[in-house]
């Protein structure tokens, strides 16, 4: 038993010491890579999110009124459909279908010639070159759908994630930014103290008075820099961070405009409150989309004639 | 119906066909409602000299309309005594409950809380600095676990067998709370929770000048320093039971201040707070991180806590609650009875106190807080418990609701002061004010019975009741003391009954907890010698000389009564009862040092403490109320009589265990029967 732990420890103390060298090598890599798209992606999602949020915008404005579980079963739903058809389109069919074929074949002939060594190492052999290769297939329709997908769960997120604040309710505006001093002024809410700076942003608590979207604005020397803020619209999208120049803020929150380089801000955020629904609260509405646009793809998949 | 309900039904069902649990659907065994409102410690001369003036007219109503009586408390009349009392029917001989503080005789005076008991569990796998519970097979060690020491069957095991839905909140005397069996009853326990910590309470206070951690009855003071107006400190959460050596685990913590706006900001696991000073923070969840052996995961304990700035320069203080279970992640504490229970609660309510001691009368006593820091702490305390019974009434329908209120209590054991002698700790006109707080916390709960009466008030039996009463304390009574005085207690140089100074081969008699007096007994004390022959004239010789005791500052007696065990209790556990039950007069209690058998110099002295009331006394002083918008015939009721009352309102025979009578019957019919 001693023996044993002495060995699982040994084990665990390697297999969390590659752990932490993996993630810091997959860290390394990311930022590089994070880097190299830079230039790319941030000025695209520039050109991009005005006209999907717009889209998005339209779209969800045929569910106004309805319960916000309604919008995301919908979406979920018409987004397996579309998934289906641009796989269809986008990937080798045929290919899929012969891989598919080598695997049953395989399967056969290892049930057949179970006692046969030779033959069974052989199928093995295929089989997991077949998987592979199926594997490869998904990986070009994967990439193509990859960038709509994020946009769409972006527009998604800014509806399901979190919800407007209430009237009366407090938060706190985060601004990140070079160490100047700021100011906060705003309509429709009331700033209780502030600015507090922390390690690595400085902090204002508000309080919301009065329901609809307003305009918070931060006083950095010479420039202003606004914000909007949500308050007592259910259902409502909200824009949790408005990005500057970084890619992934600038993906991940698509409704407000990049604030502009000069004025040395790196974002503003508001800590909305997170939504409280199973279906549609946070991280919920993740699953719940997953879940239903996957079912709808597999259920309608012989409608379609796909494979995959 | 939306999708959410949809999936929650599904999910409900698949709940309740494994477990049956609450939310069944069976048609209610009785359209029959029963509502009990149980206010801690409150006292029936109050409560008249208020009804009087008009100032309580909702209890009023229901004493004119003959629903009024003192409640007989138990002996003692302490709360885990008093409530097991009303649990089980039956008094401390039925289930076991005679103190806050019991002692183990084979290991001579060993003291342990009463009311629950811990199981370590088996001797684990040693590996690396960790020793793991085999609590999996094929080893299938016992866990850790807490055990509840009330014996006797409660009553609403009687009404969960008969399928009547009972609604429990907050009931002192039931941690881990009882099974239910049959799917019928739902409990949120109260007194007797611990925090995540283990403790009854532990605040901690972040506070410059502190030298280092000091750990103080009830809270613990770290000490802070700020660079450049930022400071790191730690909250300490839960012991990491399988280390080798335990230590708890913490979470980091950055503060920092702005002298400037009087406010701090704290960043702790990805929140920030931002506080003015004199204001508190909303509930926080904590999660800490229990470290495990490298190749298995962590274990993870979620708890909750508030912040309050008490102040900023010159001298910067955060005060921060105990870590509270999360009643939204219990985990392994179990808090409620069906274990979810609680968490259906925090989901319609959010965040709430799930401590059994929620005020934090610690830090008063500390002078941590001001009396009118207390009284703040002490009102989130009600607003919380309003809003729970709020949502208790919202989803009651028939069967049985009780609701307990801590405040009557522990605002009292703080605030009354019903004399114009000098209070402990405050000056005449403060305490004077402070006990007003207490009227005026009686005004209000005169208008949730009000509340309660208007839902349910002519379809059901509501009772409104209390354990014991209050009182005065103004001079402690050192037992153990007096004991050394009076050469039971040998030599004449011990300093306290759990110090080596004590010689046991000579000491006849120890006192322990609030009320206890036990005889070194032989065969039953490790070292005991006191022969069985001799008890009863020993016990008889402490008597008179209890009773005889005067207090030299007015030469008033200072002991009223002094209990037999066999005299007061029945029963199969009457063997583990202290041998003598002392029941002071008003003004008097048992000392602080002698609760855990210290000794002071003087036997007699003055109560210095905030806790400037209380309750610990002869049960004949401090009775509790009964209240009932039905007439009481009972000439003399008591606790031990709400059970059975309770049962008989649902049609139900009362079991031999209880000892109690149905209080809408007169002795007369009960004795036809
Ligand atoms: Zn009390």
């Amino acid at each position: 038993m001693a023996t044993l732990g002495r060995i699982l420890v040994w084990l665990g103390d390697a297999a969390s010491w590659c752990g932490s060298h993996i993630a810091s090598a997959a860290a390394g890599v990311w930022n590089l890579l994070s880097g190299l798209l830079q230039p790319i992606l941030s000025p695209l999602l520039g050109v991009t999110n005005p006209p999907v949020t717009w889209l998005a915008d339209v779209y969800y404005s045929m569910f106004d009124g309805a319960p916000p579980a309604v919008g995301l079963i919908v979406t979920s739903v018409l987004t397996g459909v579309v998934m289906l058809i641009a796989f269809r389109y986008t990937s080798n069919q045929a290919g899929i279908a012969r891989v598919k074929d080598t695997i049953k074949a395989e399967l056969l002939a290892i049930k057949l010639y179970k006692d046969d060594l030779g033959v069974m190492f052989r199928s093995q052999g295929r089989l997991i070159g077949a998987t592979f290769k199926l594997q490869w297939y998904m990986l070009k329709p994967l990439m193509i759908m990859l960038l709509p997908m994020l946009l769409l769960l972006a527009q998604m997120g800014s509806r399901y994630q979190q919800r407007p604040l209430r009237v009366d309710e407090a938060t706190l505006v985060r601004l990140e930014t070079a160490g100047q001093d700021a100011t906060l002024s705003a309509d429709g809410m009331i700033v209780e103290v502030g600015p507090i700076a922390g390690d690595d942003d400085v902090a204002w608590r508000v309080r919301a008075v009065a329901v609809g979207d307003h305009d918070v604005r931060v006083q950095i020397g010479d420039q202003t820099v606004s914000k909007t803020l949500s308050v007592g619209r259910v259902g409502e999208p909200v824009s949790v961070v408005r990005p500057a120049k970084r890619w992934t803020t600038r993906l991940l929150h698509p409704r407000e405009k990049p604030i502009g380089e000069s004025a040395n801000v790196a974002s503003i955020t508001i800590d909305y409150p997170e939504s409280d629904s199973w279906v549609y609260g946070s991280d919920w509405w993740v699953l719940t989309f997953f879940v239903v646009s996957m079912a709808t793809a597999i259920l309608l998949k012989p409608v379609f004639r796909v494979k995959f | 119906m939306n999708l959410k309900r949809l999936i929650l039904c599904v999910v409900a069902a698949f709940v309740m066909a494994t477990l049956g649990s609450c939310r069944d659907q069976r048609k209610a065994a009785t359209d029959k409602k029963v509502v009990i409102i149980g206010f801690d410690g409150m006292d029936p001369r109050l409560c008249i000299e208020l009804m009087d003036v008009g100032r309580m007219p909702n209890l009023n109503r229901m004493r004119q309309a003959g629903g009024f009586k003192p409640l007989g408390t138990s002996i003692p009349p302490q709360s885990p005594v008093a409530w097991s009392n009303f649990i089980t029917g039956a008094g401390p001989g039925v289930h076991g409950i005679f103190d806050f503080i019991h002692r183990d005789p084979t290991q001579q005076v060993r003291p342990y809380y009463s009311a629950a008991e811990t199981h370590e569990s088996e001797e684990g796998w040693h590996v690396g600095d960790h020793t793991i519970p085999l609590t999996f097979p094929p080893f299938n060690h016992n866990p850790t676990q807490t055990l509840l020491r009330r014996e006797g069957k409660p009553f609403w095991d009687f009404l969960d067998e008969a399928g009547i839905e009972t609604r429990i909140y907050d009931i002192p005397a039931n941690y881990p709370p009882s099974e239910s069996k049959h799917g019928h009853m739902c409990c949120l326990s109260g007194m007797g929770v611990p925090d995540l910590l283990g403790s009854y309470g532990t605040y901690q206070v972040f506070s410059e000048g502190v030298v280092r951690e000091v750990e103080e009855g009830g809270g613990m003071r770290k000490p802070l320093t700020f660079r450049d107006g930022a400071a790191d400190a730690e909250i300490t959460g839960p012991m990491n039971t399988a280390m080798n050596k335990p230590r708890p685990a913490t979470i980091p913590m950055r503060i920092f201040r702005d002298t400037k706006q009087d406010a701090t900001r704290i960043d702790v696991q990805d929140q920030s707070i931002l506080l003015k000073r004199g204001e508190w923070s909303d509930w926080l969840q904590v999660k800490f991180e229990l470290e495990m052996p490298s190749f298995m995961p962590n274990s993870h304990a979620s708890g909750i806590v508030r912040f309050y700035l008490q102040e900023v320069s010159p001298t910067y203080r955060l005060y921060m609650t105990p870590v509270n279970i999360d009643p939204t992640d219990p985990g392994e504490q179990r808090v409620s009875e069906p274990p979810d229970f609680v968490a259906t609660i925090a989901d319609d309510l959010g965040l709430f106190y799930t401590a059994g001691f929620q005020e934090d009368h610690k830090a008063l006593s500390n002078e941590v807080f001001t009396d009118a820091e207390y009284h703040r702490q002490a009102e989130h305390v009600l607003t919380e418990r309003l809003n729970l019974l709020d949502h208790a009434m919202d989803t009651y329908e028939t069967g049985l609701l009780f609701f307990y209120f801590s405040s009557t209590d522990l605002q009292s054991h703080m605030y009354w002061w019903r004399t114009d002698a000098k209070h402990p700790t405050r000056s005449v006109t403060d305490a004077r004010r402070y006990n007003a707080v207490i009227e005026k916390l009686y005004e209000r709960m005169d208008e949730v019975v009000g509340r309660v009466v208007e839902e349910y008030g002519d379809n059901s039996t509501i009772l409104v009741m209390s354990d014991h009463g209050f009182c005065n304390f103004r001079r402690q009574f050192n037992l153990n003391t007096w004991l050394r005085e009076t050469g039971y207690i040998q030599p004449r140089g011990a300093s306290g009954i759990l110090s080596p100074s004590i010689n046991w081969t000579r000491t006849k008699a120890y006192g322990l907890g609030l009320n206890g007096l036990y005889l070194n007994l032989a065969g039953r004390e490790r070292d005991g010698i006191v022969t069985p022959p001799e008890r009863d004239a020993l016990m008889d010789e402490l008597t008179t000389k209890l009773l005889a005791v005067r207090d030299p500052l007015d030469n008033r007696p200072v002991i009223k009564r002094v209990y037999r065990r066999e005299e007061v209790y029945q029963g199969p556990f009457v063997e583990h009862a202290p041998d003598l039950i002392i029941g002071y007069h008003r003004d008097f209690r048992a000392s602080w040092a002698t609760t855990l058998g210290d000794m002071a110099d003087a036997v007699i002295t003055d109560n210095d403490s905030a806790w400037s009331a209380d309750h610990c006394i002869a049960a004949d002083e401090v009775p509790g109320v009964v209240f009932s918008n039905r007439r009481i015939a009972h000439d003399a009721p008591a606790l031990i009589d709400i059970a059975p009352t309770v049962l008989a309102e649902f049609g139900l025979s009362v079991p031999e265990s209880m000892t109690g009578s149905n209080i809408f019957e007169t002795h007369a019919t009960l004795a036809e029967k």
